[in-house]
């Protein structure tokens, strides 16, 4: 399967934060030829190992996560209207007039409403509208809503991919389902190559309600070094200051949150293979489960790569799918060019 | 059929497409056929018992959308609405532009990169931009023009009881109904008037009305409803599941007296849900109509809409059935109707 199609499926599934069990279905199903072992832990990250058949080698994490922003039910009006609060960072000012999809034990679809302007006055038609002022249709009345979608109910936007020009691709949850594509394009590549070290992946869950996942799974697989892959903000129009061209290839983070040899190593591999990259500078929280999984344990020496990502925390999060592609050669080479894990940390 | 129509694309001044499929569909139920030069399709069904009154129908084919205006250097593009749009409804849009109906989605920066002022302020239309994943101007011009139109993409998906949500219900309902109604005779004569451009000042209706100048006109069309969320009852304009909503007066044109009770008399006779529109807001091709030629008796019946004018229009099946079912019997009727001499 190509790194496009993994992206396809892995889109159209939902997981917001702490709901992420259809994601991590889809995942097993996908790890299962491409792993020695899988297991869910307590939280529910789904942690996968390809053995090395040599001992002693050490091991390396590979990490990305797979929950996404969403929505919550907070409750039903009187006309069966349901009330929302946001799951994860969301600009309220995006999601009026969206299309929706309510889980509960059946999967709903609703949209997202307002007020319409003839029953507004000047003042409000110039506001931003906040959680206050929007609410979900679902076409019921309170008496089926609140039989059909208990209050605590979750919602994602829904809609399936859109391929635009160029092999740029559009969808919801790009973040983080585009990094955990990219690592099952990495493993199905190394398939047939022999790792004298243990390769861990780790889907993580409730990255986006403050790393909490990756942090238990650090723990539990207690690596050598580990490796997380997640987005970076792309340039756009409104946003050109600190931000990444699509195309770049994959951008690779300095700062405290990373171990400075490991990357330093990585940045030689790349150069070596003529992969392009950038460099992010981060001075201190990069906001991705690197930051956790840093400090697991007695400490794990961490790295982080992300993909350039347009429009983050949207249902049209845009990316180019060769920077996939690069990522994705970048980490294959570089895990190929270590033979035990302490080569790479010197 | 309301979802076909619904998912066509036919911004106001671009409406070939949903002309041409309803000319498609309907042209051989029709005694005579004119596409006049604004883009305008009339069909003329003769009566069983012609008579000296002009019977006219109106539905309008144009939605809202949008047009290009220009293209940035580094290959965005940059557009204007058409018709009138919330600007709070476009962001993360997903559009089709042009011909070719090229995909693309309006951006905004992430959450993370706003300031708090920024998250404060409502984005106009002109401070916003579509993707198309070109690389440069050069890149984007491969794959569209300014002046290029734009559509909502927004595909036609059942919600609850019996409720859907789509695209341009305004006014594919109306037009979806006079097709149904084509199928069959009447004893007078009837114009059937599937217009353009209502969405930009019911310009496609002006001229139309002089060219048929009818006597009565009906219009169908959707119209707002606010039975949602922290609105308060008495602003409820329409209310979905109600039945048509009858209008008595909108900002463009009141209800011709007689003609609004005989429709009333007839949805009642006949035992059809109804509601009257409670809002003098709003205007349509009634307007254009009512003042096209020497004047003619018109009445609006529309289909209550929630989000009108977004991509997400929400109504119920329930009320087009029965809007359909007093169209019709309104239809079968129309002959009798005989308003007060005129002193």
């Amino acid at each position: 399967m190509s790194i496009e199609k993994y992206i396809k499926n892995l889109t159209h599934i939902s997981g917001v934060s702490g709901f992420e069990h259809d994601v991590s279905d889809y995942i097993i199903s996908e790890f299962n030829s491409l792993f020695d072992d899988i297991h869910t832990d307590a939280m529910g990250n789904v942690i996968a190992c390809k053995k090395s058949k040599n001992a002693g080698g050490g091991s390396v994490m590979l990490e990305a996560h797979i929950d996404e922003i969403g929505l919550i039910v907070s409750g039903i009006d009187e006309n069966g209207f349901l009330l929302v609060a946001p799951i994860g960072g969301i600009d309220c000012r995006i999601l009026y007039g969206n299309t929706v999809n309510v889980h509960a034990k059946n999967k709903y679809v609703g949209v997202v409403g307002a007020k319409p302007p003839h029953v507004m006055t000047e003042d409000e038609y110039s506001k931003v509208l906040g959680f206050d002022s929007l609410y979900v249709d679902v076409g019921m009345t309170k008496e089926q809503a609140t039989e059909l979608i208990p209050v605590g109910s979750v919602i994602t936007f829904m809609g399936d991919a859109l391929k635009l020009k160029n092999g740029y691709m559009s969808a919801k949850c790009m973040d983080d389902r585009a990094s955990l594509s990219v690592i099952l394009d990495c493993i199905k590549k190394l398939s047939d190559v022999e790792l004298d070290y243990n390769l861990y992946v780790c889907a993580c869950v409730q990255e986006e309600v403050g790393l909490r996942g990756s942090l238990t799974a650090a723990y539990g697989v207690n690596p050598d070094f580990a490796i997380a892959i997640d987005v970076t903000h792309a340039t756009t129009p409104d946003e050109s200051k600190g931000t990444f061209k699509c195309g770049c290839g994959p951008v690779v983070c300095v700062g405290p949150n990373i171990h400075p040899s490991l990357v330093e190593r990585f940045r030689g591999v790349l150069d070596n293979k003529g992969i392009p990259y950038e460099i992010e500078v981060e001075g201190g929280n990069t906001g991705t489960d690197a930051w956790s999984i840093q400090t697991a344990r007695e400490g794990i020496p961490t790295m982080l790569l992300s993909l350039p990502l347009k429009y983050m925390h949207t249902p049209i999060e845009t990316l180019s799918i060769d920077d996939c592609n690069k990522t994705s050669s970048a980490l294959c080479e570089f895990l190929k060019s270590f033979k035990r894990t302490e080569d790479a940390l010197c | 059929m309301l979802k076909i129509l619904s998912e066509l694309n036919g911004v106001s001044g671009n409406e070939k497409i949903v002309a041409d499929f309803i000319l498609s569909q309907v042209s051989d139920l029709a005694d005579e056929t004119i596409c006049d030069s604004m883009g305008n399709l009339i069909f003329l069904k003769k009566g069983k018992k012609p008579n000296s009154k002009k019977v006219a129908l109106f539905a309008h084919m144009d939605e809202v959308g949008f047009i290009v205006t220009d293209i940035t250097d580094d290959g965005y593009i940059k557009f204007a609405q058409v018709g009138g749009l919330d600007d709070r409804i476009l962001l993360t849009q997903k559009v089709k532009i042009g011909k070719n109906a090229i995909d693309g989605v309006i951006g905004i920066k992430a959450v993370h990169l706003q300031t708090k002022d920024e998250r404060g302020k409502v984005i106009k239309t002109d401070e916003m931009y579509i993707d198309i994943g070109a690389t440069s101007a050069e890149d984007a011009k491969k794959y569209v023009s300014k002046g290029d139109y734009i559509s909502f993409q927004s595909e036609f998906v059942w919600l609850h009881n019996m409720r859907f949500k789509g695209k341009a219900i305004d006014d594919r309902a109306g037009c979806a109904i006079m097709m149904e109604l084509m199928k069959e005779k009447y004893d007078s004569d009837v114009y059937f008037c599937f217009t353009v451009q209502e969405e930009t000042g019911l310009r496609g209706a002006s001229v139309l009305s002089r060219r048929i100048n009818p006597d009565v006109a009906l219009v169908f069309e959707a119209t707002t409803a606010s039975d949602t969320a922290f609105i308060p009852k008495h602003l409820h304009a329409t209310t979905l599941g109600k039945g048509p909503a009858i209008t008595m007066m909108d900002k463009g044109s009141y209800s011709n007296i007689a003609l609004k009770e005989f429709v009333v008399s007839v949805a009642n006779d006949r035992g059809i849900d109804f509601q009257y529109k409670l809002t003098a807001n709003g205007g349509n091709d009634a307007r254009a109509v009512q003042t096209g030629a020497s004047g003619a008796k018109v009445c609006s019946v529309s289909l209550p809409c929630r989000y009108i004018h977004s991509p997400s229009c929400v109504a119920d099946l329930r009320d087009y059935e029965n809007m359909k079912k007093l169209a019709r019997a309104v239809l079968n009727e129309i002959h009798n109707f005989e308003p007060e001499p005129e002193e």
